[in-house]
Order: C-alpha cells, then structure tokens, then sequence
C-alpha cells in the first residue's frame, strides 16, 4: 500500500497550530483580566500556558501518527483507504461509483507541493473520501487514471 | 424546440392570495404572541416594512417568472434581482410530485415539484399553478408510460391501500416521546408569556374532580407534576394520532412496469411517481407493540427525493409482515432469510464499558456538591440491561443479494440493502472496538442519511472482514454501468 507524501507531516503541523491560535485570543484575554483583579483562584497566565502546552504537544504528536496509520491503495476496480488514530477506518470505493473528482491544493499544501485527492460518491457517508498529502503530479496521475476508468465504464 | 414568448405560460394568478395568506398568518403569530405592547408595536412595524418591501418584490417575482413544458424539456426564466433560465430535459425527471395543501385545495391551486437525480432537493417547482395544469405538467414530463388516470382519481385496485379502519387503528399507534417533550416545551412557553397558569389549571382540575375546594392540603406539587406529565402524555398522544391520520389519510401504493405512484394526505396531498431505479434499499420499523400484533412500517430510501423526509419514502405506512414480503419484493427483489447471525458478545462488555463511563462521570462530578448525587448509580443495572437487550436486538444476514441487519430495541428496525446498490463499504473500529477485536461495518449507499443508515455495530473483526469481502465480490459480479 502507499504511503502520503512525508511533507504532509508539515502540512498538518501548520494547520494543526493555526487552529489552537484561534484559542489564544480567547485564553489571553481571561489571563489578562485575572493581572487587574483580586482574585487568586488561577496563577497569571495559566490558561495561555495551559493551551501552548497542549497546542505544543497536539503538534508535536498528531500530526505524526496521523501520516503513520494513512495508506491508500488505488486498485484495479476500487480505492482503498486506511487511516485513523483513534478511530481506524478502511474504506473501500468501487471506481465505478465515482461521481466526480478534484484536486485540491490550499495555499500551505501549495507550499510544499501537496494536493488532496477529493473522491466524490452518491454516498452520504462516504460521499467525500479524500486522499491528503499526496504530490501534485501523484494526485493528478490518480485522478487521471481514475477519469479514465470511470469514462471507460460509462461508454 | 423553438422557443417564443407565445409558449410561456405565467403561474396562477391566485399565487398571491397564498403569499397574502401567509403573511397574515406570520403577523397574527407574531401579534398574539407578544406580551408586551412595545414588541406588539414592532411586529405592526415589521409587518409593515415587510409588506412595503416584500409586496413589489413579490409581484416582480410573480412578473419575472414563465415557464414551458413539452413531452422534452421543461423550460423556466425567473429571478428578482438574478435571472435565472433553467432547463430540465424530460429524460432527467425522476418525479413529479403535485402537493396540494388546505389552502390550495379551496383555490384549486397545486404545487408541482420536478426531481432529478442526483440533487437532495426538487430541481423545479412551481407554486402555484391550476389542478390541470398540474396534470398537464406531470403528463407532459412523465417519460414512456402514463399509468395513471389524471387529476383527483384513484387507481381502481391499487397495490397497497390504507383503508379508514386501518388508518385510524394505525393512528392509534403513533405516540412518541419527540412530540411529548415539544409538547413540554410549548406549553412552559405559553406559561412564560402569560396566556396559561398550567399550575392554576392543574389545581382547578384536581379540586373540582377529585378533592373538592376545602382540602387543597390533600395534593401536593409531586401530584400536581404526575398530572401534568399524564396529562401532556395524553395530549401527546392525541397530537400524534391526528398528525399520522392527517399524512397518511387515504395512502394508496401502485406499481407499474417502471415506476411507483403514491398518493396520500388529507389537508396537503402528495401525490408522486418514483422510479423503481431511484429506491436504494428499504428500511423496515416496529417496536414491541406493533411487532406483537405483527404491524410494521416499511419505508424506501430513496436518491434525491424531498429533504422533509430525509431520504425515506413510506411504501406501507402501517402493514402486516406478509403483506410487506408480498410487496417489497415488487419494488426491489428480495427474500427474508431463515437465520440472522448476532454480533459479537463482546458487544456486551464494551457497551457496559461506555454506559458505566456515561454514568459515573457525571455522578462523580456532581456528588462533589450534591451528595444525593450518588443515587444515580442505580441507572449501573439498567444500563447493563440495555446492554445485553442491544446485543439480543442486533442481528444481520446476507442473503440472496440483500444484506439484512436488525437493531434496536425499542424502535426495531430492519434494513435491506441490496448490495448492487452500494456506494462504499467502510470498517470502522474505535479505540475500545480494536481492544476487543471488534469493528463496525457500514455500507453507503446514496443518498442514506448521516445518522440513519445501515451499520453492524460490534462484529469481531475477522467476520467484518470476511463479510466485506463477500460483500465486494457479489458487488463486483453483478455491478454494471447501468447501475450508476
């Protein structure tokens, strides 16, 4: 089975901390208020040092062993997937059921030359099932390929 | 097909008098339920800026919109402040679907609603348009055959036909604890603005019929609670009763050589074809009630049918088994298996798991401030109970084609999924499930709701495996294009 593209790790670290940033804001301004005010329940800066550290570790493990447990095997009828830490899913998506298909690249996959392979099914479940962290030119090649299965099934 | 002004068609001129009445009813809610004279007077100003704003904006609409139909396309120009010029080729129509509500049945208006594939919503719809030109719409657009008779007709010897007596028995059955606590709900909020004391009413009720004015001390605020709840429950009940009879009045089912016509309600009438291609898989309900009469409700997921029914059609609303292994079979082929296969025991162990943690968490968090806190460890057995019913309850089958899986306890279901229809297979195994070997296996198919849908919760993991590979296979064998 494949294995996503290592730079992905990288990917995710920078989404990873962006979205805890979103909490600093709301973290600083109640350790802020705690610096004017009598009241001793919690240490200054608790609840700021509280979220780095765990924005701290989060980044340092998820990411990590997010890349460890992703495979994906583009077979000869179907797309299989295997990812997860907490909960491991394996998907299987027979080709024939594809919809349609997009690459997709943001502008921190854009960075490091990743794209997301964005397989579309009638499904409600499994509707989107997305392949991260792949190259461009894998990603395209998969989708290429992919097209070409699924327009050789429609005729 | 050429297009000239002479071929457009505007909708019924008795549109407004629905955009009129809809408006006077929103202002009337609003009206009466303000308690206070300052919001009175601003529910009078919005009405008024909504009248002056949305009145021009209606007409324009009304104006903007013209629409043709022929046997190959239906043609619609229309928008305010963006035109739109929609096309929808009669190929593509899977339903044609003609509502009619209370309102509309008075004025002898319809709605159609046009479906295609593919969208969770109807494509095109026309509100308001005249009964025959309803019918005209759906003859037009109906592709192949015309099974049925137009207009208000009903087919002389329909498939299945809810009959008054199974109706009303039907009705009977309908109690659920959703409507009790929007029940709770409402009244607490009529209580909240002032137009009901349930306490005053309550008491009023207990002196005048149980205890008399002179012995108010014999009833407490316990008893005036359980009156309440009886009460509510009742009211519940009898809201529930009128809600099924109102939807399902006069339900009729025909098959035809390729499409299913239905027909039912009682102040809205739906009336809609469906092609047998657009049924997924079907999804059978009971609970121990209707089970020990043998009364189930079989219902169709469907592709891209109407958001309000979440994807689920009713195809026998309120039936005898055999009449629904007589009838389901008709729709999408299918034999019942002789055996189910539970899931694992361990099921057990990893459901007592999870409920002891649901339990002790919040017992353990409260008994800090509330010491009687600790009586909530008594749920332990309950919960243990519910266990072992949930394992007793799950059950599944491939047979024939058809993965069959049985779950719940109390509101039982039965899925049937034809495996030709699948869209993904996916086994899932959380962090618990993987400690005891064990995994859910989920089967997509489209258009399945994300919270109701087939799954086997807690198989070992090599019989997942095994099934999933079974599963694929048979997939793969009969899958063609035509499919898709």
């Amino acid at each position: 089975m494949e294995v996503l593209d290592p730079a992905v790790k990288s990917v995710w670290t920078i989404k990873s901390i962006l979205r805890w940033c979103i909490l600093l804001p709301v973290c600083a301004t109640v350790d802020f208020t705690f610096f004017f005010s009598d009241n001793t329940t919690f240490l200054p800066g608790l609840w700021t040092g509280l979220l780095i550290v765990i924005c701290s570790v989060w980044t340092l493990i998820v990411p990590k062993l997010r890349y460890r447990f992703w495979r994906y095997e583009l077979r000869e009828e179907d797309l299989f997937a295997i990812r997860g830490i907490w909960n491991r899913v394996q998907t299987i998506v027979p080709l024939r059921r594809i919809q349609h298909l997009d690459v997709a690249q943001d502008l921190i996959e854009g960075n490091y030359d990743v794209a997301r392979l964005v397989v579309h099914t009638a499904g409600t479940r499994s509707t989107d099932v997305v392949i991260p962290g792949l190259p461009y030119e894998e990603a395209v090649r998969l989708r290429d390929t992919v097209r070409d299965f699924v327009a050789e099934h429609m005729d | 097909m050429q297009e000239t002004s002479a071929e457009f068609r505007r909708l019924h001129s008795l549109t407004f008098v629905h955009y009129v009445f809809l408006a006077i009813i929103g202002f009337v809610l609003a009206w009466t339920s303000s308690p206070e004279s300052g919001i009175r007077t601003g529910s009078l100003l919005f009405g008024v800026i909504y009248m002056v704003v949305m009145g021009p904006i209606s007409i324009v609409k009304y104006v903007r919109f013209r629409y043709y139909v022929t046997s190959e396309e239906l043609v619609m120009h229309y928008g305010v402040f963006k035109r739109v010029r929609r096309n929808i080729p009669s190929d593509r129509v899977q339903n044609v679907a003609i509502e009619r509500n209370f309102l509309s049945r008075i004025l002898g208006t319809a709605v159609v609603k046009i479906e295609t594939a593919g969208t969770a919503q109807a494509e095109g719809v026309l509100s308001f348009v005249g009964v025959h030109e309803a019918n005209r719409i759906r003859d037009l657009l109906r592709t192949a055959e015309t099974t049925h008779a137009p207009d208000e007709s009903i087919s002389a010897s329909p498939d299945f036909r809810m009959r008054l007596p199974r109706l009303l028995l039907s009705s009977a059955y309908q109690f659920s604890f959703g409507l009790f606590a929007i029940l709770v709900g409402v009244l607490q909020q009529l209580e909240i603005i002032g137009l009901i004391s349930i306490e005053a009413t309550l008491r009023d009720v207990l002196e005048r019929n149980f205890f008399g004015t002179a012995n108010t001390q014999q009833y407490s605020l316990v008893m005036l609670t359980i009156a309440f709840i009886l009460i509510t429950l009742i009211l519940s009940w009898i809201l529930g009763f009128a809600q099924y009879f109102i939807r399902y009045y006069n339900f009729y089912i025909e098959l035809g050589p390729e499409k299913i016509h239905r027909k039912f309600g009682l102040i809205t009438v739906r009336e809609g074809t469906l092609p047998y291609k657009r049924v997924q898989s079907f999804l059978i309900r009971s609970n121990p009630l209707m089970r020990l009469h043998d009364w189930y409700r079989m219902e169709m997921q469907t592709l891209g049918l109407e958001s309000g029914e979440r994807g689920f059609q009713p195809a026998m609303p309120f039936a005898k088994w055999a009449e629904i292994v007589a009838l389901g079979p008709k729709i999408r082929p299918f034999t019942t298996p002789e055996a189910y296969t539970r899931v694992s025991r361990r099921t057990i162990r990893r459901r007592c798991l999870r409920y002891t943690l649901f339990i002790l968490t919040p017992v353990a968090a409260l008994y800090l401030w509330w010491p009687v806190a600790v009586w909530g460890l008594t749920l332990l057995p309950i919960a243990w109970g519910i266990a072992w019913l949930q394992y007793l309850c799950h059950s599944w089958s491939f047979h024939d084609g058809n993965l069959f899986i049985r779950r719940r306890i109390f509101s039982q279901r039965l899925w049937v999924v034809p495996i030709e229809r699948l869209q993904a297979i996916e086994i899932n195994a959380t962090f618990f499930q993987r400690h005891l070997e064990l995994c859910t296996l989920r089967v997509d198919t489209a258009g399945a709701g994300v919270l109701r849908h087939p799954k086997i919760i807690d198989m070992r993991l090599d019989d997942a495996e095994k099934l999933l590979t079974e599963l694929y296979d048979f997939f793969q064998g009969t899958a063609s294009k035509g499919d898709r």
